[in-house]
Formats: structure tokens, C-alpha cells, sequence
């Protein structure tokens, strides 16, 4: 059973991209994170119209997107703390309180999803505290 | 003989001279006369858009307050840097941890210049390089403000310098050349608005402190203003907020007040580190505080980066 649980680790970590360098795995999940926001962050800003459909996709891609970064400790290993990155050292200085707010944001965009808006004020009261997630994560674990 | 004697008296009284103009030029020096007497009464609501606009509580709360706690100015955050670490000091209102005691003059001066009650010289890790820049009379309203804050005991760690930063008494000499209240950046013929928002990214916002070059001596280097710079606290670079290459010629002045009321850029990143902090201050102020400081970033002579 644990060698099968492995065996799939081993499968979705090749799965998850060509390059196994994890900054670089990193990097695009935050960079495809970045480009959903750009749909959902004009909207709940009331600078782009409300789309229930366009919403809930896109609302659908960030949990995807969450789910491919919620390992931690797959996306942030020891060592990776050099090179091109802005992760801060404070990942790894606590890194039980990074995963918390990794986790924090990754509940957010669960409830977001269940919450399923179909109109802006329910939109924004769901996606508020995806924002604040993102918000506090880079303010303690990201170097700007 | 008698030479070698007359050369070692003369080596002692030039020793003398030099450690007296040493002990002159390092003096701690207060504000004049008229500016004490423009404090006034000091208005603590107006003073509460000060100590939002200044930053007070991104330094001297808790590390890690939120909300109500960011009142709460019990220091202890630690600003690990090349010069040393330096802790930010206890500034509630209590009486014997605190700055309780302390008059509106008191405050201006370790605001403006840098000079502590019993005057001694601030590090500079406190900006009132920028503060100097202030009004006065903002300065009584900040008072004002200050004295409604709660009084939390506790005093926080001692700095952490070694030689010869340790030496405070030569700060008088950095001061010389780098405390200079007047404008960072020549602006022709600026609207009101850009007035006020070169008044608050130079004075309280201390904008300068994190995104303006430093030399060798730790001094703004003003050819270079808000051309981004390497961290003073780690690895890491600060942006380029002028409109030069890497800066934010693209953005528009919409694009920077959203930034500093959300924290979101224009492409839906959020910003972290300190400047998120930066950023609830920033949200306390009016809306049109933020637009004149959108203003200004977009007058001020573009820069590539200077990192």
C-alpha cells in the first residue's frame, strides 16, 4: 500500500511537469494562478461585467490550480531556497505556518467554488477572502 | 630633543582640535524656536490620517499585529540589516516603557530630527530623514493622536550594532550630509495634487526609505529618487515605483491607487513582504490622498532600475 501510494507521488510529481526543479514547478502554478486572476480580479472589482458561467470555469481552474500546489512539501522542499525565487526563508524558518496559510488559501477557493455565485455581491463576498489569502501568504512567506 | 617634543604637543593639540570639532559637528540638533512654536494644540482626528500616512504602526505594533492590535505600539519588530539589527522601541503611551511622558516637542523632534528627549541621536532605521520633510503642525496632530492610543508596558530588545556603528555621537556627522528637509525632487510647477502627493511620499509615506538607492554611508542617493533598490533587510530587490524602465510606466494613476487601497496590481498579483503592511496603512487615507500620490509617482523624473 505504501509502496502504491509512492508509485503515485512518483507518477503525479512526473505528471505535474516536465521539469522537476520545484521553483520552476512553482513558478507556473503561480503564474497560471496569476492568469485566472486577471479574469476574476477585474470582476470583483466591478471594472469588467458579471458573467455567473465565466466565474464559476474560472473559479473551477483556481481550484485545480490550488490542488496542484497544496503539497507543500512537494512545491517547497528543503534546499529550495536559493536561486531564482522569491519565496522568502520564512517558508522554511516555519514551515508549519506556511503550510498553514497554503492551506488557508486553498479553503478559500474550496468555499468559493461551493458557494457557486450567480450574481457580483455573492461573487464578492466569496472571493473576498480568496484575495485576503493571497494577500497574507506573500506578506509573511514572499519576499515582495 | 626639543623638536620631537614640540612635534608630539603639537600631534596632542590637533588631536584636541579634531575631537572638539568632532564633539561640535556631532551635536544633537533640535528643532528652532518657530518651528516649537507652530506645534499648536494639536487635532487628534486630523492626527489619526497622520500616523496612518507616516506608518507608525507597520514598525513599532507587535510583529505580526492585525486589526485593533496595530494600536497597540509595544515595538520588538526586528530589522536585521549590513549596519546591524536594530529593534523598533516601545512607542505606547506608558509612562516608563513608552513615549507617555513625552510633549509635542518631544515627538517632533525625534520625528523631524532625530533627537531623543535626552538627545541623543536616533539611527536613522527610524526615517525621519523623510520625516523632517513634515509639517509641524502634523506633527502636534500626530501627537494628539498618539496620546488617545493605549499604554502597553513592556520594553522591547536593544539594537544590536557593533563597532563603529555602535558609536551613536557619529551619527551627528551622517546627519550633516544626509538630514536635509528639503524636497527629494524639483517638480515644476506641481497641480495641488501632485503637491500633496510629493508632501506624502517624501515626508510621512517615507516612500524613499525602502525604494530610493542608498551609497555607501547608507544615505539616499536622490539622482536615483524611488528607482528601486536592493533590500536593506535580506536578499531581495525593492521596485522601481518611477516611470522609467522596470518601473511603472505602463500603470496608470487608477492602476497605483488601486494598488495601494487592495494591494492588487494590475495583473491581479498581490504585493507582500513589508509593502503589504504599507498597504493597510495606505487604505486608512482618503481616496484622493491615494490619487495624489498616483500623481506624483507619475511626475517625478523616470529612472531605470537602480538595483
Amino acid at each position: 500500500m505504501k509502496l502504491f501510494a509512492l508509485a503515485v507521488a512518483a507518477l503525479s510529481l512526473t505528471v505535474a511537469g516536465a521539469s522537476a526543479d520545484p521553483i520552476e514547478q512553482r513558478k507556473a502554478n503561480m503564474k497560471e494562478r496569476g492568469g485566472i486572476m486577471r479574469i476574476l480580479g477585474p470582476i470583483a472589482q466591478g471594472k469588467a461585467d458579471f458573467d455567473a458561467a465565466v466565474v464559476n470555469e474560472a473559479l473551477a481552474a483556481l481550484e485545480a490550480n490550488a490542488r496542484a500546489a497544496a503539497d507543500a512539501e512537494a512545491l517547497w522542499p528543503q534546499g529550495s531556497d536559493t536561486g531564482d525565487t522569491k519565496s522568502s526563508p520564512a517558508v522554511w524558518a516555519d514551515f508549519d505556518a506556511f503550510k498553514a496559510a497554503n492551506a488557508k488559501y486553498d479553503e478559500a477557493v474550496e468555499a468559493a467554488v461551493a458557494a457557486a455565485p450567480q450574481d457580483l455581491a455573492a461573487f464578492q463576498a466569496a472571493f473576498g477572502p480568496v484575495g485576503a489569502a493571497c494577500g497574507s501568504c506573500h506578506e509573511n512567506f514572499r519576499i515582495k | 630633543m626639543v623638536s620631537l617634543r614640540r612635534l608630539a604637543l603639537a600631534g596632542i593639540a590637533l588631536a584636541a582640535a579634531g575631537g572638539g570639532a568632532f564633539w561640535f559637528l556631532t551635536e544633537p540638533a533640535r528643532l528652532d524656536a518657530a518651528a516649537v512654536a507652530s506645534l499648536g494644540a494639536g487635532d487628534a482626528e486630523r492626527g489619526s490620517q497622520v500616523f496612518w500616512a507616516a506608518g507608525c504602526a507597520s514598525c513599532h505594533a507587535a510583529p505580526g499585529a492585525t486589526g485593533e492590535a496595530r494600536l497597540a505600539l509595544v515595538g520588538g519588530e526586528r530589522f536585521t540589516t549590513p549596519f546591524g539589527t536594530f529593534v523598533a522601541p516601545n512607542i505606547s503611551q506608558h509612562g516608563r516603557d513608552g513615549i507617555g511622558a513625552w510633549s509635542a516637542e518631544d515627538l517632533a523632534n525625534a520625528v523631524m530630527r532625530g533627537v531623543s528627549p535626552e538627545g541623543r541621536h536616533y539611527y536613522p532605521a527610524f526615517p525621519y530623514t523623510s520625516y523632517a520633510r513634515m509639517r509641524v503642525e502634523d506633527v502636534a496632530d500626530l501627537h494628539a493622536f498618539m496620546k488617545t492610543l493605549p499604554a502597553v508596558a513592556g520594553k522591547a530588545g536593544d539594537n544590536e550594532i557593533g563597532f563603529p556603528f555602535n558609536i551613536r555621537r557619529g551619527l551627528g556627522l551622517w546627519k550633516l550630509v544626509y538630514l536635509d528637509p528639503s524636497p527629494a525632487v524639483a517638480l515644476d510647477n506641481p497641480s495641488p495634487q501632485v503637491a500633496r502627493g510629493q508632501y506624502l511620499v517624501e515626508g510621512p509615506g517615507h516612500c524613499g526609505e525602502c525604494h530610493t538607492p542608498r551609497d555607501a554611508f547608507g544615505g539616499p542617493d536622490k539622482s536615483r529618487w524611488l528607482a528601486g533598490a536592493a533590500a536593506m533587510e535580506g536578499q531581495g530587490t525593492i521596485d522601481n515605483v518611477t516611470s522609467g524602465e522596470g518601473g511603472l510606466g505602463d500603470w496608470s494613476e487608477d492602476d497605483i491607487a488601486t494598488l495601494l487601497e487592495t494591494g492588487f496590481t494590475p495583473d491581479y498579483d498581490s504585493v507582500g513582504g513589508k509593502m503589504a503592511s504599507v498597504v493597510r496603512n495606505m487604505a486608512e487615507l482618503p481616496a484622493s490622498d491615494r490619487e495624489a500620490i498616483a500623481a506624483y509617482l507619475k511626475a517625478i523624473p523616470p529612472h531605470p532600475n537602480a538595483y
